[in-house]
């Protein structure tokens, strides 16, 4: 049988602009997070927290918020869900660890590659971002660790503050990653000037 | 001081007056040698109507031609009357140019703000041939016809002359600038901000609101429309502090720009005020330059949220109406002041002023300290003396009580005659003229909310009413506190609690000193005593007389009055005119001007190029393209791609030699349909559906039966909205206990996924079951052909069982491909052949189709795109989007056996309606043309044989088409009344839009295999 | 307009859909009256001129329906509170 193993190709693999960079700004293509979501079954609040806490040594957070602890991030996504990141290494499969964690209490889901990850980083960011993000970036109101869902340019986008000044991340679709990046690049342009 | 004989009429003013030359100075206009806030150790060249002219850093387009001599600037928009700049800001309603030249073209910019720029070229409008000989300027002449409701009385008859002869003649005649009729070269963008305090307006008031705010640790915007701070202060030659206003208000300014808290926006107007303390505003970022910077917009379109704000967006001042008050060289008085004071430019070698509160005054005493000739004072007040605190006057004449009758000087003001207390005429050889009627606090955005402003007696003028935009406060001379004390005061003060409000404590700050002079106005809105026109709205060119006919015709609201008249139309939206001729509608009507009404403002408050609503969202980025897994590789394929929502979908695959897309597509179908073909259908909406309850839920959103889906197994469903029509189609597989995956139509994704969430948040909130979309998730293929299975067996890991017996048609389950990679196959077929759809982690797409491609190449395999899909579709008379239209139920389909009348479902109960339930409903059908060559066309209708082809005649249409190269002619599914029981029956099939009429068989809608027996293969 | 979503804050209304009265609830379909009272729950509408009650849609958000009260004259927002929490509090039908 002829050998046709599949390589794996990440949403921005390739993209011209993501070699550029700009006075203050620079974006990258995260590809090494595996990322599932996590949404707790009716009822099983207590007992979810109880086996994040157990397992993660960690609070799932509450809403607008992350939190991270034994390799693993939670973003906050809405009503008792979360979508929980950790290295593509550390998986054996983020998805099966996870449900092997929380068994019936939880609904698990892989969207490892339904989104591109993107890392904004530079002194810069907050003015680049300002011309995509409808939320006050701001640092009193949008702290460390804060993550966000919203949409930009008509593209849906989590947004999170990964350190305490000015190292985002932005999860988009993976379809319409280029799109976005292109955005992206614009408005970089402008807030940095063209290079 | 009160002394009246301080300033006393000169009896001798005949006699000099008399001494003088007819007409005017060589130059009316011009730069003074020094003063202003210009700098003159740098030149600008600049351009207009050709003629090349020299201006400063600082300067205004208006102030540099001004500079130059130049007075006339344009031609009127009805009359093509001679017009000149009337004001010193966004308020003109005259000097309205072209500017720039190619496809930077931009039409009606107002001169009066464009900042001046090395290289600038501005062309003036509405003239032809030249803007000194304008032909249609004889239009003038007839101007007894052209008065207010000319076109509602004159166009009239005969209809058909409507549009092709009055509408090219009216915009021929009237008109403003020409818009470049190519694609802007320049970007625009959006940005969002977020502060605690809004600030607009950066004069006294302003400055000192965000001064405060911004001292107290509030996060700040200041927003300014011009390109300095100080607002007023850089108009007038008032102190503060001690220190000239200009002064000031820089150091101001540096202040602020030292605060982290605070950010100053300058050539940014906040146009609107929209809810929840939203704001609009337009940065004009290089407007000021001849082209932006590599990546900078021209223009940013903010989106600013604001918990608080203060409008300190001043006051405009009111003319007054008079005989030929339009000419050249006739400005408001505050005008004046501003460009002498700011730009250092003379608007007249000798000035008169004419007035009717103490302001004008400033006008006659600036001139005279800068060494100017000042003719005369006229002013309305019989009681008329020198305002307290302006020196210099002593040798000014007044004329007390006196008016403007009329003016004269064809292309610009050479001499006016007034009448004095008595009623005695003179005559006065002045080339300029300053009037000042009062002022209007600007207080347009206080009036986005509906709010109407209210009339003061005592300063006679409309302040903002009480019911102001949640969060909005006013400050200054756009509150009535015309005074630069009474602004710096209430700036503080409206900073203060804006800053407080928003959680900041506030040291109360010590406003500085300055002038704190009283309001003293008699208002006085127009002179009687002139015969020739006295116009109110220069831009729409409405004169007294015609809001006298307005009157006199019954169009007395003020509604009425601005549609009869056009007055306060187009892009000044009148205001230098609407308070004027709502005082003259209230003098006619025998009313106060409070019951006669105030008409209020919508945004923007100046006009906002489309360009930069649109901003990004232009041409290619008109949305976001969604690409397949499958894209790049289809690239290489050459394949033709075809918009489907935002996805780009391969359309066909063209191979060389095919010269027309039915080849190709014809090709892909018999492939498909004798070996195997593969298409991407990532597109599909997929929604992952986990919990206990997951499997009652579907039975309670898809109107056939789902309880007993059992593990392993696939099911077509059909979902319907609660009234009864379908909303949407597709499968759904059951992969564990638990766990369940939908697929939904690729229009619908979105909808569905809302629909699903409200049935489970709110219609059944009790019940246990998780959505979320994995659409993007999974890179998934069709894989369609009676050798479908032999491709797939090169593919799936040989430890998975895929044959008929283990997996058969409506199978699914998880499996590995290509050694190892998790997979998700389904045994669903589209197209009515032995299929299967194969999905994996969409990072796998890419390869996949790949190898799906090179382990298909001992079967034939051929990629397929979006229109073989649909003619396979057809050939099997699946229903698709055509078909469910939103007006179709499932009994119209064929489908009303499906909706179990066991169960509640969405969609059910009203399904039973009597009305969807007619005898002689439509049916979907296939239908064959009689002539096999002839083409069928979605969206015909069908009539019965001989009867006419008229809507009483109609039995239905037909929804989709398509060549059949299986049966070598063009077949078509429709909905016709009784379809089913009229198999074999003909009836034309009419298409008037596009001139068909084809007579056509009725047939089962499975053209292809109706027994469904090669997809259970 | 800016609305309060219970979860995510403040965010503006372009981010919500709007699906409209959130007072008629789900008639029980068995009932003998099932058609007419469907008829209603979909058709029939208040058109208040002030304070009404509505469902909205956080889709570019947390995905929450929310009821939001809103005074039709001025945009002013009220209380919003997630409707599966007020479904939950509510006898089952």
């Amino acid at each position: 049988m002829p050998d046709f193993t599949l390589a794996a190709r990440s949403p921005l693999a390739g993209a011209a602009a993501l070699a550029e960079s700009w006075p203050g700004f620079a974006v990258s293509e995260v590809t090494d997070l595996a990322l599932a979501s996590l949404a707790t079954r009716r009822g099983r609040e207590t007992e979810v927290r109880n086996r994040a806490k157990a397992r993660f040594d960690l609070e799932p957070p509450p809403p607008g918020r992350t939190a991270s602890g034994d390799g693993m991030t939670f973003l906050w996504t809405g009503h008792e869900q979360w979508f929980v990141e950790a290295q593509e290494s550390a998986l054996g499969g983020l998805e099966a660890l996870l449900r092997e964690t929380f068994e019936d209490s939880a609904a698990v889901t892989d969207q490892s590659d339904a989104w591109a990850n993107l890392r904004l980083e530079g002194p810069a960011t907050r003015a680049v971002l300002e011309k995509l993000c409808p939320l006050d970036l701001h640092p009193g109101a949008f702290p460390p660790g804060a993550t966000a869902r919203t949409t930009m340019e008509h593209l849906s986008a989590i947004i999170t503050l990964r350190d305490d000044r000015w190292r985002f991340s932005i999860l988009t679709p993976r379809s319409s990653a280029g799109s976005f990046l292109h955005h992206l690049h614009q408005a970089a342009d402008s807030a940095c000037g063209a290079t | 001081m009160t002394a009246p004989d301080r300033i006393v009429a000169k009896e001798g003013i005949a006699a000099r007056e008399a001494a003088r030359p007819a007409g005017a100075a060589a130059a009316a206009s011009c730069r003074r040698r020094e003063g202003g806030l210009i700098d003159r150790s740098r030149s600008l060249s600049f351009s207009f109507d050709g003629k090349a002219f020299a201006g400063h850093p600082g300067d205004t387009l208006a102030s540099a031609l001004l500079a130059n001599g130049v007075r006339l600037l344009g031609r009127s928009f009805k009359y093509h009357r001679p017009r000149g700049v009337l004001t010193a800001g966004s308020e003109e309603p005259n000097a309205l140019v072209e500017l720039r030249g190619g496809a930077r073209r931009e039409p009606n910019t107002r001169a009066t703000v464009v900042e001046l720029y090395d290289g600038l070229e501005a062309a003036s409008q509405n003239r032809w041939p030249s803007l000194r000989f304008d032909l249609a300027g004889a239009g003038d002449l007839l101007s007894p016809l052209l008065t207010a409701g000319f076109y509602y009385k004159t166009f009239m008859w005969p209809a058909a002359f409507w549009e092709k002869v009055y509408e090219p003649l009216i915009r021929r005649a009237a008109g403003l600038g020409r818009l470049s009729g190519a694609p802007d070269p320049d970007s625009y963008e959006k940005s969002y901000a977020f502060c605690d305090v809004l600030v607009i307006g950066a004069g006294p008031a302003g400055l000192m609101a965000a001064l405060t705010a911004g001292r107290a640790g509030a996060r700040v915007i200041l927003a300014d429309e011009d390109f300095r701070v100080g607002g007023r202060l850089l108009a007038e030659t008032h102190e503060v502090g001690g220190r000239p206003g200009p002064l000031w208000a820089d150091d101001v300014l540096a202040e602020l720009a030292g605060l982290d808290n605070v950010r100053c926006l300058p050539r940014t107007t906040v146009y609107g005020v929209y809810d929840g303390g939203t704001y609009g505003a337009l940065e004009r970022v290089a407007d000021h330059l001849p082209v932006p910077p590599p990546g900078r917009p021209r223009q940013r379109l903010w989106k600013i949220v604001a918990r608080r704000a203060v409008l300190a967006a001043g006051a405009t001042e009111r003319p007054i109406a008079f005989g030929d008050n339009d000419r050249p060289g006739i400005l408001l008085a505050g005008a004046q002041r501003s460009y002498l004071n700011r730009f250092g430019v003379l608007t007249g070698s000798r000035t008169a002023v004419f007035t009717c509160s103490d302001d004008g005054w400033r006008s006659a005493a600036d001139l005279v300290r800068a060494g100017a000739e000042v003719a005369a004072v006229i002013d309305t007040r019989p009681d008329a003396r020198c305002p307290d605190g302006l020196t210099g006057l002593e040798d000014v004449a007044l004329i007390a009580g006196g008016r403007v009758v009329e003016t004269r000087g064809r292309l610009g003001l050479t001499s006016i005659d007034c009448l004095d207390r008595d009623g005695r005429r003179r005559s006065l050889a002045v080339d300029g003229l300053a009037v000042s009627g009062g002022w209007n606090p600007a207080l347009h955005l206080t009036c986005h909310q509906g709010a109407r402003p209210v009339w003061r007696d005592d300063l006679a003028t409309f302040l903002p009413a009480d019911d102001l935009p949640p969060g909005l406060a006013v400050a200054g001379a756009a509150a009535g506190g015309f005074s630069t004390a009474a602004a710096l005061a209430q700036g503080a003060e409206r900073g203060a609690a804006a800053a407080e409000a928003a959680g900041h404590a506030v040291r109360k700050p010590e406003p500085p000193e300055a002038e704190d002079g009283p309001v003293a106005v008699t208002p006085f809105w127009h002179v009687k005593e002139s015969r020739a026109r006295a116009w109110l709205d220069f831009q729409n060119d409405v004169t007294v007389k015609d809001v006298a006919l307005a009157h006199r015709e019954g169009f007395r609201s003020v509604e009425h009055l601005k549609r009869y008249t056009t007055l306060g139309m187009a892009t000044d939206q009148g205001k230098t005119a609407n308070v004027q001729a709502l005082a003259i509608m209230a003098e006619l009507t025998g009313k106060s001007i409070p019951e006669t009404g105030t008409t209020v403002f919508r945004p923007p408050y100046t006009p906002v190029a489309i360009s930069a609503f649109a901003g990004r969202s232009r041409g290619k980025d008109f949305r976001p393209v969604r690409k397949t897994p499958s894209h790049d590789w289809a690239v290489e394929q050459g394949a033709v791609f075809v918009e489907t929502g935002a996805w780009l979908r391969a359309q066909w695959f063209p191979r060389p030699g095919e010269t027309h897309w039915r080849q190709s597509v014809d090709r892909e179908v018999l492939a498909v349909r004798n070996a195997v073909g593969v298409c991407d259908v990532t597109t599909l909406g997929k929604i992952d559906i986990q919990g206990a309850d997951a499997g009652a839920f579907l039975n309670r959103v898809y109107a056939n039966g789902f309880a007993k889906l059992p593990l392993g197994k696939v099911r077509y469903g059909l979902m319907l909205r609660e009234d009864g029509f379908v909303m949407d189609d597709g499968t759904t597989a059951r992969l564990g206990e638990a766990h369940y995956v939908m697929t939904t139509t690729t229009a619908k994704a979105v909808p569905v996924f809302r629909h699903l969430e409200f049935c489970r948040q709110v219609l059944w909130p009790g019940l246990d079951l998780q959505l979320i979309s994995t659409t993007e998730q999974w890179a998934q293929f069709a894989v369609a052909g009676p050798r479908a299975r032999d491709l797939l067996r090169e593919i799936v890991d040989p430890d998975h069982d895929i044959s008929n017996q283990a997996f058969p048609y409506m199978a699914c389950g998880e499996v590995t491909v290509c050694g190892g990679t998790r997979a998700r196959l389904f045994r669903l077929s589209f197209s009515g052949e032995l299929a299967y759809e194969v999905a994996v982690p969409a990072r796998y797409g890419d390869a996949m189709i790949r190898a799906l491609m090179a382990a298909g190449a001992a079967f034939e395999v051929t990629p397929y795109g979006t229109e073989a899909l649909g003619v396979l579709r057809i050939e099997k008379g699946h229903p698709a989007g055509n078909e469910l239209n939103g007006q179709t139920t499932a009994a119209n389909l064929g489908m009303g056996r499906m909706v179990s009348k066991k169960k509640d479902c969405i969609g059910n109960v009203l399904s039973e309606r009597p009305g969807l339930n007619a005898p002689d409903d439509l049916r979907l059908v296939g239908f064959v043309p009689l002539d096999r060559r002839a083409q069928l066309t979605a969206g015909a209708h069908f009539i019965a044989l001989g009867r006419a082809a008229v809507a009483a005649e109609d039995q239905g249409y037909m929804t989709s088409v398509a060549h059949s190269p299986n049966l070598g002619h063009s077949i078509g599914l429709g909905l016709i009344q009784r379809g089913g029981e009229r198999i074999g029956e003909k009836v034309r099939a009419v298409d008037l839009v596009r001139g068909a009429d084809v007579e056509v068989e009725i047939v089962s809608p499975h053209f292809i295999d109706p027994e469904g027996e090669r997809l259970r293969a | 307009m800016r609305i309060p979503c219970p979860l995510c804050g403040e965010r503006d209304a372009s981010e919500f859909t709007y699906l409209g009265d959130a007072g008629p609830r789900r008639p029980d379909p068995t009932a003998p009256d099932a058609a007419e009272a469907f008829h209603d729950y979909l058709h029939l509408r208040d058109n208040p001129a002030g304070w009404h009650v509505e469902l909205w849609y956080h889709e570019a958000g947390c995905r929450s329906w929310l009821q939001v009260s809103r005074n039709t004259l001025t945009h002013e927002l009220g209380e919003v509170r997630r409707a599966e929490d007020l479904g939950l509090d509510e006898p089952s039908p």
